[in-house]
């Protein structure tokens, strides 16, 4: 198993105000009033599943049920407040294009930042640029500074980095809008590619076209808890048509 | 991590010449104003007064620049942290690291200084790489400490810059010990680890002295801050992700 979740929840803070300051607080202790008892929002609550190697997992679920806490989680970006999660092996995620970005410097540069923050060698990237390069169709401007870039451009650059410098399991959120017709085509033959590479993957998506070519389980989340988890046809038939 | 050095200066020093001659002139130029306050206006000041002052900015400058920066070194990379998992006290280890380059940087400065204002040169300039460690060490625990409260109280920079502004009066920049410190007070007032730490720079750099007899106080709270600070930033960096 590569994957294992037992009970996982995560917690946030129910937040009332617009940001804590340190004016807001003093101003409550110097009145005597402890600060509001904090309430919490539970982004996941329950969920157990376990993946072996090579198995898709297809998430599905409405905006805000929890999909991209999930993805997070199983990333190690967020700890779970209760159960557990294991994972084996290195994780790399295609959450949100382009994120880490230094707009003042150049693309070039750029993909060695995101690469080293993956935890790759130099030398590991140095092994595929020139192909990320390609691949992002920007051999014109990969020296000038990113803050030059349209947002296409620099989505392109963030997916073209995140297919190119990989690890044994990838997650992957709904990015396969990536740029003009043509470049999401590109991507999504990209991603399929992976797939079928027989990758560990864990897809979140609203396309049930993908969940079902590629799934081999699929899992709904509702508000955090989840709805129905089985073979990818089943789940989505109760997902379309709820009782 | 040597890239998150590299970016930072990179950006600092993007406009190649003018950056650099900016890190050099910030300092010098800061002096410039303070000597035409006690020097000119005030008619004080001994005839050594800028290198003096200028050996101690020096230090303080890269201390404002690694703790003010600290604050948002988290908040302002809150996209990035929460789409990768990677140790976060990069991000206030390279501020640090990136403000002792700088330093270095104005030593470049501090050297024709030395010799116009006819400083001593002796060996007790040796001591310079052990009182930057000091200084690296206090530096570093605060910076972890205010990287992780900065998350939590949005409005801690401003105060920061007021806080810091009285710390330095506090502290023998402007001003030596001897003249403007009565003895009563100086066994409190040398609590503070810039007094001995500035006091020190003064001494070694331009008196020609062995660092200042209170510099183990700056030790101790260089260590205490550094244990306290990054068992702080540790204990709370699970949260970061989710609080940023």
């Amino acid at each position: 198993m590569i994957i294992y979740a037992q009970d996982v929840a995560v917690k946030f803070p129910w937040r009332k105000e617009r940001s804590r300051t340190l004016r807001r607080t003093l101003m409550q202790m110097l009145n005597g009033r402890t600060p509001s008892q904090k309430q919490w929002f539970w982004a996941l609550r329950g969920v157990s599943f376990s993946l072996n190697e090579g198995e898709v997992l297809g998430v599905i679920g409405r905006n805000g049920s929890g999909k991209t806490t999930l993805l997070r989680t199983i990333a190690g970006i967020y700890s779970p407040d209760e159960g557990a999660i294991c994972v084996q092996g290195t994780v790399s995620t295609l959450l949100s294009l382009g994120a880490g970005f230094q707009p003042a410097l150049s693309g070039l540069e750029n993909i060695y930042i995101n690469g080293v923050l993956m935890g790759f060698s130099e030398r590991e990237i140095d092994e595929v640029v020139e192909k990320i390069v390609e691949f992002a169709e920007l051999e014109q401007f990969i020296d000038s500074p990113v803050k030059t870039y349209s947002s296409g451009m620099i989505a392109r650059l963030g997916f073209a980095i995140a297919v190119h410098l990989r690890r044994d399991i990838m997650l992957i959120d709904e990015v396969l809008g990536v740029g003009d017709v043509k470049f999401r085509q590109k991507s999504q033959e990209k991603i399929r590619e992976m797939m079928t590479e027989g990758r560990t993957v864990v897809l979140v998506s609203h396309n049930m076209e993908s969940i079902r070519q590629f799934a081999t389980q699929a899992l709904w989340l509702d508000r955090g808890l989840v709805r129905a988890q089985g073979t990818p046809d089943e789940v989505i038939q109760q997902y379309l048509n709820p009782q | 991590m040597r890239y998150f050095i590299w970016t930072d200066l990179r950006l600092i020093y993007s406009n190649k010449l003018l950056g650099f001659l900016w890190t050099l002139l910030d300092p010098l130029m800061m002096m410039l104003v303070y000597v035409l306050i006690v020097v000119v206006i005030f008619q004080r000041g001994g005839p050594q007064f800028p290198v003096l002052l200028f050996s101690a900015l020096l230090a303080w400058r890269w201390f404002t620049f690694a703790i003010v920066g600290s604050v948002k070194s988290l908040t302002g990379k809150a996209k990035l942290i929460q789409t990768m998992r990677f140790p976060k006290a990069v991000l206030p280890l390279s501020r640090v690291l990136v403000g002792l380059v700088n330093y270095l940087f104005g030593l470049l400065a501090l050297v024709p200084l030395l010799f116009i204002f006819k400083a001593k040169f002796t060996v007790h300039m040796l001591w310079m790489p052990a009182l930057l460690a000091i200084q690296l060490l206090f530096t570093l625990g605060l910076a972890f400490l205010f990287a992780a409260l900065g998350i939590y109280f949005r409005d801690l920079e401003n105060i920061l810059q007021f806080g810091l502004r009285l710390w330095f009066y506090l502290s023998p920049g402007l001003y030596s010990i001897e003249d403007r410190i009565s003895e009563r007070w100086v066994q409190i007032y040398m609590l503070n680890p810039f007094a001995s730490l500035f006091e020190s720079y003064k001494n070694v750099l331009v008196r020609g002295k062995p660092p200042n007899a209170y510099i183990g106080i700056a030790l101790f709270w260089a260590v205490a801050f550094f244990v306290v600070g990054w068992m702080f930033f540790v204990f709370k960096e699970p949260q970061f992700a989710k609080d940023v």
